[in-house]
């Protein structure tokens, strides 16, 4: 049993996969069961994920395989974060799949796929084996941007992020060659060894391999000139699609990138800090002036999504080798407020837009906020954390990123990020004006059920806040709610 | 015996208070009929009665343990923790915030009692005991706190309460500016207490950890240069000015008034205006150290003191005469403090507000009675008909003008005994003549209200005229009550009262020679016949029908004498003409319509347009063609390996 356990959170997830694609073929019409069945795959996993953090002495690190496979804090930490995403996604997705036409059961099987293959991405201790959970997750996420067969959009959509992303997976495996030839080794913690030693006679190769892979994972990320996929893909995905995109696979990536850069490549920081923080204030600028003059939410998001990636590359820039200075914390602490606010922003897009995605311009929101309270009651609070206004998460995440790269000297890239995070206070603000200040006649309607809007509102709302207030000592009278920021340490420290 | 731990109950009872009552409030906003309000009257008395209960049951622990020992603290949570800062949620119970904390919850107590009946009939009757309760709350934070910072918390917040509530019937713009004027007036007020803080804060900052508490100060106060001291004294007393509403800030009280009779009780009484001397009693060791700053709150006090009494003379307004006596009698609190008689000035703040709440809870049972009249010209004859109202006001009457044995008597004498003690002989000859006056006016007002026979115009108001119900005659009889007897815990020399404090204020030299005593009992005599003159006089005006009064309108220096007393030496107009006109332009002229509108306008509707103009110019470069892509792609991997290429070689 306990050989197996560690094993159990993703394992839960792939059976439950297939057993909801089987589901699928021996059930007629009734697709709604599907999504419950998912869901409870869902809570099952993320059950043994926190058990598993519980059962251990933390920060704990278990590697099986040869290394291959690591199941330690920093990978249950992201479990726990492709869980909840998935949670939501499932369930705006089953009042928005029977509105749109389109009720098939391996949608959720595919949601749960892709988590699968995050999970690997979160674990794998190999360059092979994270490979593979980026194939897993990336094929999935194909299928269910394209999911609307119907739609010209969504078509599109998966076309040009299929010929992009395999353009870029080629790079990764070039990438993982060149590495491979210069360390002779996939395995990460080898190929830190390798790297650090004195006498590396391969270095430029090894320059090389990682340019590569950054460049295959930066197109993941959405880093400028790597992200002009991004919005059309976005907008055409349907939205709970979206929603999951921008949240969890987005964290996958980073989940990927800040284990291989933490272990494997942190000696040869020099190669490529210049290169990450230039890419940084591209980044930030872009996502920021094209959010401008957007006037569909979910193009707008996007934007806001690729200036997020900006945010977070400070944060690799500056990350260092001990563990000590907390930049890898404030990155996780800000993936985790990041992507609760943004998949809790889709998930209120989903219910306000109409059949074949109606009603998806900013200005289609007018009056909302005194239609259904509290969907914009929630839809400001996360425009509030994405802004990072303070007490939501979203202050924090970016209160400890922006303090721990000053803490590495990083004072005019942390600049930058201030400037820009100011310049994106006008168009998140836009939202809240529309919904609040501008008056009409209410051409939104919410057809989702009310018990899944509410659950999942409330849901990720707290979440939010939570994330934000946990981390006032004041509320230490609360059990358990100074530990987000507890958990992002203890998740770093068992990397090491 | 009771735990430190409910020392954080005191506080947080009437917030709890506050926060149901405002929830109900704001539940039942859009409601014709407003919440229920036997839930919240009920709800909303028993947070400060419970929270007088537990202040009782610690002053009762206070009592029982050795005089040396009398400090209760209690640390409910770390506030905040930056650099050598420590600033703790940390409550201080002495025997001071001991004396306070009764004041308050016992006082306030009757007074949310009081307007269960007084309010009744209002609909915004919930977010009225929502304010109460805040209010409430304020006061009691700011007497427990242990640090500056938390003082000033409870600073800030019956600041903030007295605006809400003077402006409470916030749809009477006349009221609604009453609330404004007392708000920016407290805030110059505050910023002078700030900039006070801040300077303490900044020379003190080699002590370790600078946690501002009074404990700690007391012990670091050698670090601190005379002349500092003197600056932080002088900054903090302008924060006094402002609460306990001193020349030249005391503007606001009188126009206070606007707010519900029962809130200008509790401002009056137990909260806000005693802030200025609790915290003066509160940081005596600081004081005490500048002989400068005392002497100019003594001046202060003293001119406030004579001031407020020769306004409070020519009044018609029954709430505007018991205004100008608050500010009188704070004056003569300040006096005191200036001669360094600390426990004087808590004694004379202590049977004040008994007394004060009395007669201004009266002042509201007569203004009920009169339909909301509020003239005192209009009034006349009501003791007949209004029998609890009347005694119990001639009963604050008396205690006010210091006739014994009623309390004002023992506090007032004391003041003035120290004030002569001190030396200062044309200070305790001011000092005297006040007091005379005070006997005057408030039985002007007395006999005006009460006796002869009634001058309103409006047969149905007076056959109106009737007693108030119970919730707001019990109060009155036994603020009467304790109106009497509370001075007896500061007859001299057996003075009680001075040996509670005296842990808090420290030993005060003893009483020298008999002959001294001597002179007190000459002095006693002294004021009791001054205030017996007063009185008198009044009768003679007032009640012995009115010849002197038209001699008096007939003389041309007496009538403008009288004007300006009326007017109130002017004040208003000269601040409207010297400050308030000249910033107004400045700020239309200037800063509206060149800084605001040209400099930060175009800065910030540039900066949009600016950005707004870039986005429409590269928003072409995403195309929507994949093959665009997929070269951007290619031309960032080029750039990396261009950058790397040139850095290696």
């Amino acid at each position: 049993m306990n050989n197996i356990f560690p094993f159990l959170p993703i394992g839960i997830t792939l059976v439950f996969a297939i057993a909801v694609m089987l589901l699928e073929v021996l059930l007629n019409g009734k697709k709604q069961i599907l999504a419950y069945v998912s869901l409870l795959g869902v809570v099952f996993s993320a059950i043994t994920t926190v058990s598993l953090w519980a059962r251990q002495t933390n920060p704990f690190h278990l590697s099986f395989f040869s290394e291959m496979f690591i199941v330690d804090n920093y990978s249950l930490f992201f479990y726990l974060i492709f869980l909840l995403c998935a949670g939501v996604c499932i369930l705006t997705s089953s009042g928005y799949l029977i509105r749109e036409n389109m009720e098939h059961g391996e949608y959720y099987s595919l949601v749960l796929f892709a988590v699968t293959g995050m999970m690997l991405m979160a674990s794998g201790g190999d360059l092979l084996i994270l490979f593979l959970g980026l194939e897993i997750m990336t094929i999935s996420i194909y299928v269910l941007v394209g999911f609307n067969r119907y739609n010209i959009k969504s078509n599109e959509a998966v076309l040009k992020y299929f010929f992009l992303g395999a353009f870029s997976a080629g790079f990764i495996l070039y990438g993982i060659a060149l590495i491979y030839g210069a360390c002779q080794s996939t395995t990460l913690s080898q190929i830190g060894k390798v790297v650090r030693a004195e006498d590396f006679a391969y270095a430029p190769m090894a320059v090389m391999g990682i340019l590569l892979l950054m460049v295959g994972i930066l197109f993941k990320v959405a880093a400028v000139p790597f992200h002009s996929w991004l919005p059309d893909v976005y907008e055409g995905a349907p939205t709970p699609v979206t929603g999951f995109m921008i949240s969890a696979v987005k964290v996958a990536s980073f989940a990927f990138f800040l284990r291989l850069f933490l272990i494997s490549f942190i000696d040869l920081k020099d190669s490529w800090k210049d290169i990450i923080s230039v890419i940084a204030v591209i980044t930030m600028f872009t996502g920021n002036i094209f959010a401008f003059t957007q006037t569909n939410i979910k193009r707008m998001l996007a934007y806001s999504s690729i200036s997020h990636t900006g945010y977070l590359l400070i944060g690799i820039a500056s990350l260092s080798a001990s563990p000590e200075n907390h930049v890898a914390d404030a990155i996780l602490y800000y993936l985790l407020a990041y992507s609760v606010g943004s998949i809790g922003t889709f998930a209120c897009i989903s219910y306000l837009s109409q059949k074949d995605e109606e009603y998806v311009n900013i200005d289609d929101y007018a009056g909302v906020g005194f239609k259904y309270p509290l969907i914009g009651i929630a839809m400001s609070i996360f425009m509030f954390s994405l802004i990072g206004v303070p007490p939501t998460g979203g202050f924090f995440g970016k209160y400890y990123l922006f303090s721990a790269a000053i803490n590495q000297g990083m004072y005019p890239l942390v600049l930058i990020a201030i400037v820009n995070s100011m310049m994106s206070v006008y168009y998140y603000l836009r939202v809240i004006a529309v919904m609040y200040f501008k008056h009409s006649d209410y051409k939104v309607t919410n057809t989702s059920g009310k018990m899944s809007t509410n659950l999942v509102l409330v849901y990720t709302l707290v979440g939010t806040i939570w994330i934000g207030m946990g981390t006032f000592t004041i509320f230490s009278i609360v059990p358990g709610a100074t530990s987000v920021l507890e958990w992002t340490k203890v998740s770093i420290e068992s990397l090491f | 015996m009771i735990d430190n731990n409910f020392l954080v109950f005191i506080p947080l009872l009437p917030l709890l208070g506050a926060i149901l009552s405002g929830i109900f409030a704001f539940s039942h906003a859009s409601d014709e009929e407003g919440p229920n309000n036997k839930i919240i009257s009920f709800i909303s008395c028993l947070a400060p009665a419970a929270a007088f209960l537990i202040a009782s049951l610690f002053f009762l622990k206070l009592q029982s343990l050795p005089v040396d020992q009398r400090v209760l603290t209690f640390k409910a949570y770390e506030w905040i923790h930056v650099g050598n800062l420590n600033i703790d949620m940390d409550f201080l119970l002495d025997p001071l915030s001991s004396m306070m904390t009764i004041v308050i919850t016992f006082i306030g107590t009757l007074i949310h009692i009081y307007s269960v009946g007084y309010m009744a009939k209002d609909r915004s009757f919930a977010r009225y005991f929502s304010y109460l309760n805040l209010f409430t709350f304020s006061m009691l934070m700011l007497v427990l706190g242990k640090n500056l910072p938390i003082m000033f918390l409870g600073w800030e917040g019956v600041g903030l309460c007295s605006y809400l509530l003077i402006g409470f019937w916030f749809t009477d713009s006349e009221k609604a500016i009453a609330g404004n004027k007392a708000f920016i007036t407290n805030r110059i007020g505050d910023f002078g207490f700030l900039l006070g803080v801040f300077l303490l804060f900044w020379s003190l900052q080699d002590a370790n950890p600078n946690s501002l508490d009074f404990v700690s100060m007391k012990n670091s106060i050698s670090l601190l240069s005379p002349s500092t001291i003197t600056a932080i004294t002088l900054l903090f007393f302008i924060g006094a000015m402002g609460k306990s509403a001193q020349i030249p800030l005391h503007v606001w009280l009188p126009d206070a008034m606007a707010g519900p009779t029962p809130v200008s009780a509790l401002i009056h009484a137990a909260t806000m205006v005693t802030a200025g001397i609790y915290m003066i009693v509160r940081l005596n060791f600081l004081y005490s150290l500048s002989p400068a700053t005392l002497s100019f709150i003594e001046t202060i006090g003293l001119i406030t003191a004579f001031f407020a009494a020769t306004v409070a003379i020519t009044q018609s307004d029954i709430k505007k005469v018991l205004a100008y006596s608050t500010v009188s009698q704070l004056g003569y609190m300040f006096l005191a403090a200036g001669v360094g008689a600390y426990s004087a000035a808590s004694f004379h703040l202590f049977t004040h507000a008994f007394f004060k709440a009395l007669l201004f809870l009266g002042s509201g049972s007569v203004i009920h009675a009169m339909s909301e009249e509020q003239n005192i010209w209009k009034m006349g004859g009501l003791w007949s008909k209004m029998k609890i109202t009347g005694a119990t006001f001639l009963i604050g009457t008396l205690a006010i003008s210091g006739i014994p044995p009623f309390a004002g008597f023992f506090s007032k004498d004391e003041i003035l005994f120290k004030v002569w003690e001190s030396g200062n002989i044309p200070f305790y000859i001011i000092g005297l003549i006040t007091s005379g006056l005070t006997a005057f006016y408030m039985f002007r007002l007395f006999f005006l209200v009460f006796m002869g026979s009634n001058r309103n115009d409006d047969q149905h108001v007076v056959d109106h005229i009737h007693e108030s119900p119970m919730s707001m005659t019990l109060p009155l009889i036994i603020l009467a009550i304790c109106s009497t007897i509370v001075g007896f815990l500061g007859i001299p020399h057996l003075n009680m009262f001075e040996s509670w404090l005296e842990p808090v204020i420290g030993n005060l030299p003893k009483e020298s020679a008999d002959a001294s005593h001597l002179m007190e009992y000459f002095l006693i005599i002294d004021t009791v016949i001054v205030a017996l003159i007063g009185i008198s006089l009044a009768y003679v005006f007032y009640i012995r029908k009115n010849s002197i009064l038209e001699k008096i309108k007939g003389n041309q220096t007496l009538q403008k004498l009288h004007d300006f007393s009326e007017n109130k030496w002017y004040f208003d107009e000269l601040y409207n003409k010297l400050i308030i006109k000249p910033l107004l332009g400045f700020s239309d002229v200037f800063l509206f319509k060149f800084i605001d509108k040209n400099i930060i306008d175009g800065l910030v509707n540039g900066t949009a347009k600016f950005y707004s103009a870039m986005s429409y110019g590269v928003r072409d470069i995403q195309s929507g063609k994949v093959r665009y892509y997929a070269y951007f792609m290619l031309f960032g991997i080029i750039m990396m390996f261009v950058y790397t290429a040139s850095k290696t070689s």
